[in-house]
């Protein structure tokens, strides 16, 4: 009883350990290094949007990945937010109604392109203030 | 990325109802359009450079370090058109010549055209979908898909994971290495004092 107990609270603070590392290194500008990890994922669920019958198995793994990358993905780092939209959404796409795509700009994807925009024109503001061209003048 | 791109496609399959809404898809419509000339023209601005530099192979490397941002335009542009095979064309082929660009990587070789290669496999597993109705080599097919992608998952995560080591350590080796030079700096300046007063004595 008592081993299982220790070993529930190694695993909780494994998790949170995850958890903050996943905080720390998706809301910095570190982020556009791990780019092509985030994409790899990303885009491997967006086969499920296809107009093609897949097989049940593969629907069942890709459709939540889709939904926790796709409805925010500064809900991954336990960042909620409350946008509140400028227009109603107008969507008749079934797919997109079945996995709750808004289409609104001001609405959940709004924030985190804001935030990858953002680290992407930090770390470009970084290399140019360290680039040679600007120690040479 | 592709979440904005995604919500503006499937704003024009339904969007634009009232002057609201419109706003909404123009205001999209252009940081889209933005975007897009901003990825273009700094590949463009590479591309340039590098053939000013000389160096070999530029339009390859240009594409190399550009091919996240094509993937995320090009995907979520295709991905929800009813007809599956644009998408399953221009992708196939996209990742084809990403496959053949990997071939020029001149470090970690094999590794690069590994990482090419994942998506291609798992590419071909919905085009068996699209095309092979046979229960059997569906189920077989399902069991490759889902291989290939955690294969390339723990692919990519160990890749961070080295990434993140090896920059933490050789960051660590820098600061050392200026610790040690300082010191070293120091010293030989107190002996190159010490000798002068010696020898003036």
């Amino acid at each position: 009883m008592a081993t299982l107990f220790y070993f529930n609270n190694a695993v909780e603070t494994l998790d949170t350990i995850i958890d903050n590392s996943f905080t720390f290194v998706f809301s910095s500008p570190l982020a556009l290094f791990f780019l092509s990890t985030f994409n790899y994922f990303n885009l491997s669920s967006l086969y499920i949007l296809l107009n093609i019958r897949v097989p049940i198995d593969i629907f069942n793994y890709f459709a939540p990945l889709f939904e926790s990358l796709q409805s925010n993905v500064l809900n991954n780092i336990s960042f909620l937010s409350d946008w509140k939209s400028i227009s109603h959404e107008r969507v008749d796409d079934l797919r997109a109604l079945y996995f709750d795509v808004s289409s609104d700009l001001f609405s959940k994807c709004y924030l985190d392109t804001i935030i990858i925009l953002g680290n992407i024109i930090v770390v470009e503001v970084l290399a140019f203030l360290l680039s040679k061209r600007v120690f040479n003048l | 990325m592709v979440n904005f791109i995604l919500a503006w496609r499937f704003s024009i399959n339904g969007g634009g109802k009232n002057i609201s809404d419109l706003i909404n898809l123009a205001a999209e419509y252009i940081i889209l359009i933005v975007l897009a000339s901003l990825v273009v023209f700094s590949l463009l601005v590479e591309i340039i450079d590098a053939k000013r530099e000389g160096k070999q192979h530029y339009f390859k490397i240009a594409l190399r370090n550009w091919w996240n941002g094509y993937e995320n335009f090009i995907y979520p542009l295709l991905v929800i058109n009813d007809n599956p095979y644009y998408f399953l064309t221009i992708i196939g082929l996209s990742q084809l010549l990403y496959l053949y660009n990997s071939f020029t990587v001149p470090t970690f070789k094999v590794l690069a055209i590994l990482k090419a290669l994942y998506p291609i496999i798992f590419h071909c597993c919905f085009v068996i979908f699209l095309l092979v109705k046979d229960e059997a080599v569906l189920s077989y097919t399902t069991i490759a898909c889902l291989g290939i992608f955690l294969m390339g998952s723990f692919h990519y995560l160990i890749e961070v994971v080295v990434r993140v080591v090896r920059a933490t350590y050789r960051a660590l080796a820098a600061m050392c290495n200026n610790g040690k030079n300082k010191i070293s700096n120091i010293s030989d300046s107190l002996n190159g004092k010490m000798k002068s007063h010696e020898t003036n004595n």
